[in-house]
């Protein structure tokens, strides 16, 4: 052959998705609802929290999904999905027991060794919570590993609320420290209300341990951004993820570009510091 | 290696030799004003070695612009497998510049994940080089594609009356002029097609700059007033990116029978210079305005991509301006930008 | 349940709607996915229960307004159908003329009594959920919108030009060739139609969401056209103008 290509293993499949089993499906909000997946073969994803996975509907199509669980024993997986179009209305449709398609796990997702020993301020804005729950998981199963946990986590009204029947055991169970806020007053919220940065002021935390890992719509960015380093943190200790058009999850289509990173291969989590440089970023 | 030439005779035996065992695609004349395309032989006369360029370049042999990656058949549970169709092809007569284009897709497909389809076709490809007849758009000596050294099975040069030089680039090159018994070339002809190649490099259109400096010319040009200048006419429709023979970029789309039986998901080509290629389903879209989407191009080719893997995503080709009817043309813009950052440092001294 | 589906038309040619009986080969699947419940070309049934109403014309008598606003009223969702419903097509040439000096032309000197009003498409009468654009649509077109109704997806059209298929095909651009062609700003879908049987595209489907259409303007004339010409390519399918009416 006249061609030097690639010495690499053969990926035939790359592009086609492995059947994966619906075994439960959970709403959340009128807009939001979880579900979760096993493939048929009952083999483990082996994700980090923070990536994500091709999600396809059959004759429907195929969207980018953040894994929002941590891996456990069962190999099961959860999404947390908003209703938006084709696919995500899909997904709201399924009841259960379907079989739908999975490729992935893509992405880098959090480095969570790297985390070890530090405290940790995860900051979630409405969905962007979703792959901070792996996150969190993850945390809660390994707590000796971590220092002290705040989650500060935003939402517009009281009914947008996720995982509500748990946030009391990230509390009890994994000793975090959890603050909700909604933006606006609202007769069935009694807690804190205001936009997210307003629960800053109040948060003590030590700049040089601590490791922020900010989640949420992309104007929301600039705006935690600035308060975590009036706190004092460092670029480097400021962890985003970011979210873009996608179609392949492989660095092929190009689609998810910002400058001169592809979101799905050098991301979805990127730091503070890699990106700002980036003027397509944030 | 000896060098040897071939004549009119010997080309279309060779032609009629490589369609024993592979489909052959040589480029053809197409109706309209120096219009080429690359299309199966079926006469070897009808081919036209002697061209300008191709409407699209070769690598729609391995990257179709419509091709089905994947296969289902609907039911509980869906049953998809993957769909990769290749077959043994010959490209006959491709320029450097293409040879350059095709090698760009090789390393960005196989970058980390190895694209399946393209590896497989590519691996049953063999080329055929040919020196070209460059026009006013082309640029390839700028961007130092105007030859190649590698990336071809035999490439020829032309020596006038149908007859080329023939550079053997590899052992199934040698095995493709099995039988044809060619002459060794004579110093003479030797020279002259060195000088003509000399002479050639000098008339092309020039970057005012070495090329291994563009990245660093796009340093800080993120805000330069070169590209809303530039994308005043632009009209967002892709033909540029289209036309590329470095560009990569796909959309995928589902297809489903009427009878929802069975589905494919297909890809198909795309852009970065269209309106709606980095919108997320809120509808936000990261690159709204033309100025941005032509920057990224821009940025993308003499410079992203430029640092990732060690060369610019761009042969020089001139397809982009050629085809865009309001001639929007990189060399002029990496002049206008080159002149920016030298009249700053200047400035700046 | 299937979804239930009626088509009327307007002021047309009904060859969109007729377009629909042409896909003879895929009835029987369309069939499968969607029942037809009210349709004056093939049916004599009728019913007012609608979930998607496909209409094609434009609208151009007081008396239309009325009918489309019945129909809105009884359907879930309302489907423009065609050029004439998109963007009035060559119905909408007349609006450049006084409605008397229409009426003269068309029906003679007893013209005043008709009932006629400046063309327009649907939506400028009441809102419209989708429109299949094309003179006359693409089958291909209208097929996949109804499969992707009955799967639960929302239709979509390309939001880029022409020129985007045209490329995808290969072809030799008709500018090379001599000819004038509003690609760059007509929205796609229809696969290239004209261009890749060596015609010009008119821009039959309406212009894409941000047409360049300065930019175009200067491209036409630069090719030599007239200001009169190049307006004349826009307008010939897409003469709907909302300050004319
Ligand atoms: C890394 C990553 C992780 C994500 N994680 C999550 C998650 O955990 N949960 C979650 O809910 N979402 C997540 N998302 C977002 C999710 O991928 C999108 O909401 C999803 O792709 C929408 O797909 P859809 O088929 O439902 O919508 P589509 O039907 O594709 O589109 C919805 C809307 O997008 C626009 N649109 C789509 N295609 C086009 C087009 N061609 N031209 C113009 N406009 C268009 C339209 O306005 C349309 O109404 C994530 C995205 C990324 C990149
Ligand atoms: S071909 Fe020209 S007009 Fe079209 S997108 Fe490219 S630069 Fe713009
Ligand atoms: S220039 Fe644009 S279309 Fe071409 S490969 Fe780069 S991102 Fe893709
Ligand atoms: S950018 Fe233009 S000149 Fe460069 S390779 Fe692409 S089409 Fe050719
Ligand atoms: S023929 Fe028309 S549609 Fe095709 S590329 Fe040329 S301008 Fe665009
Ligand atoms: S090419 Fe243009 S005129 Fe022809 S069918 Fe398509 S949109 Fe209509
Ligand atoms: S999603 Fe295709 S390159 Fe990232």
């Amino acid at each position: 052959m006249a061609l030097e290509l690639c010495q690499c293993e053969r990926e035939s499949d790359l592009y086609v998705p492995r059947p994966t089993r619906v075994t439960r499906v959970k709403p959340q909000t009128t807009l939001e609802t979880m579900i979760t997946l096993q493939f048929l073969d009952g083999a483990d994803l082996g994700h980090r929290p923070g990536q994500f996975v091709q999600v396809f509907i059959p004759a429907i199509g195929e969207a980018p999904i953040s894994i929002c669980s941590a891996p456990n024993p069962e190999n099961t997986f959860d999404l947390c999905v908003r209703k938006l179009g084709d696919v995500t209305s899909a997904i709201h449709r399924l009841q259960g027991g379907e079989v739908i398609g999975i490729r992935g796990p893509f992405g880098n997702g959090f480095d969570m060794e790297a985390l070890q020993g530090h405290d940790l301020l995860i900051v979630g804005g409405g969905i962007g919570l979703v792959p901070l729950r792996g996150v969190i998981q993850y945390v809660a199963q390994h707590r000796e590993d971590y220092g002290e946990v705040t989650i500060l986590y935003g939402f517009k009204t009281p009914a947008e609320q996720l995982f509500r029947d748990e946030l009391d055991s990230w509390v009890t169970e994994g000793q975090m420290d959890l603050r909700l806020t909604v933006d606006r007053p609202h007769p069935d919220w009694s807690g804190h209300v205001g936009v997210i940065t307003t629960l800053f002021p109040d948060l003590k935390l030590n700049p040089q341990r601590t490791k922020a890992l900010v989640v949420g719509p992309p104007i929301m960015y600039q705006f935690v951004i600035t308060e975590c380093r009036l706190k004092g943190l460092a670029d480097d200790n400021i962890i985003l993820s970011l979210e873009r058009r996608m179609r392949c999850g492989v660095g092929k289509c190009g689609h998810c570009q910002i400058n001169n990173k592809y979101v799905c291969m050098d991301g979805p989590v990127f730091t503070f510091s890699e990106v700002k440089h980036m003027w397509e970023a944030i | 290696m000896t060098v040897r030439v071939i004549d009119k005779q010997g080309v279309r035996r060779l032609v009629e030799n490589l369609q024993q065992e592979a489909k052959v695609v040589a480029p053809h004349r197409r109706e309209g004003e120096n219009q080429w395309a690359f299309q199966e032989v079926t006469d070897p006369d009808q081919i036209c070695l002697e061209y300008v360029t191709t409407c699209l370049p070769p690598k729609e042999f391995a990257f179709p612009t419509r091709e089905t990656l994947v296969r289902y058949r609907l039911g509980d549970p869906f049953a998809a497998e993957a769909v990769i169709q290749a077959e043994p092809i010959v490209l006959f007569g491709v320029h450097p510049c293409d040879i350059y284009g095709l090698q760009c897709l090789d390393i960005a497909y196989c970058d980390e994940h190895c694209d399946p389809n393209w590896v497989a076709r590519r691996a049953q490809m063999r080329i055929v080089g040919v020196d070209c007849i460059p026009d006013e758009w082309c640029f390839c000596a700028a961007m130092g594609t105007a030859t190649v050294d590698s990336g071809f099975d035999l490439f020829l040069n032309a020596l006038g009356d149908g007859a080329y030089l023939v550079e053997v680039g590899t052992e199934a090159g040698e095995k493709m002029l099995a039988g044809l018994e060619l002459r060794e070339a004579t110093a003479a002809e030797i020279a002259a097609v060195k000088k003509r190649l000399t002479q050639r490099i000098k008339r092309e259109r020039q970057i005012e700059e070495d090329t291994r400096n563009l990245p660093l010319r796009f340093t800080g040009k993120a805000q330069s007033p070169v590209w809303e200048k530039h994308a005043e006419r632009c009209y967002s429709c892709g033909t540029c990116v289209l036309v590329c023979p470095t560009c990569i970029c796909f959309d995928v789309v589902d297809e489903v029978s009427l009878d929802l039986q069975e589905g494919t998901r297909d890809r198909v080509w795309d852009g970065c210079m269209l309106e709606d290629f980095a919108v997320v389903a809120s509808g936000e879209n990261f690159r709204e305005e033309r100025f941005q989407r032509l920057r990224h191009r821009h940025f993308r080719k003499y410079a992203y991509l430029f640092t990732k893997y060690g060369r610019p995503y761009c042969c020089g080709c001139g397809r982009c301006v050629r085809q865009c009817l309001v001639h929007i043309d990189p060399v002029a813009i990496l002049n206008d930008l080159i002149a920016e950052s030298k009249g700053g440092a200047t400035r700046g001294a | 349940m299937k979804p239930r589906v009626a088509v009327f038309s307007f002021t047309s040619c009904e060859g969109c709607s007729l377009a629909i009986l042409e896909c003879e080969n895929e009835l029987l699947d369309v069939i499968n996915l969607v029942d037809f419940v009210r349709w004056r070309e093939a049916m004599t049934e009728t019913s007012d229960e609608i979930d998607i109403a496909f209409v094609d014309g434009s609208i151009s008598t007081h008396e239309d307004v009325r009918k489309l606003q019945e129909i809105r009223e009884m359907s879930k969702m309302l489907i423009a159908l065609g050029a004439c419903a998109h963007t009035t097509c060559i119905t909408g040439l007349k609006n450049r003329f006084g409605m008397s000096q229409v009426k003269e032309i068309v029906y003679g000197p007893d013209g005043a009594q008709f009932d006629t009003i400046p063309a327009r498409p649907l939506r400028a009468v009441v809102p419209v959920d989708f429109e299949l654009p094309g003179c006359p649509i693409d089958r291909g077109e209208f097929l996949r919108c109804v499969r992707d109704l009955a799967l639960g997806k929302k239709p979509k059209l390309p939001n880029y030009p022409v020129c985007v298929e045209c490329k995808r095909k290969g072809n030799v651009c008709v500018f090379f060739k001599g000819m004038k062609c509003m690609g760059p700003v007509a929205r796609a879908g229809c696969g290239a139609l004209c261009p890749s049987f060596g015609d010009y595209c008119e821009a039959c489907r309406g212009f894409v969401d941000n047409p360049n259409e300065e930019s175009h303007k200067e491209t036409l004339t630069e090719h030599g056209l007239t200001v009169q010409e190049v307006m004349n390519y826009f307008t010939l399918f897409n003469a709907y103008d909302e300050s004319q009416i």
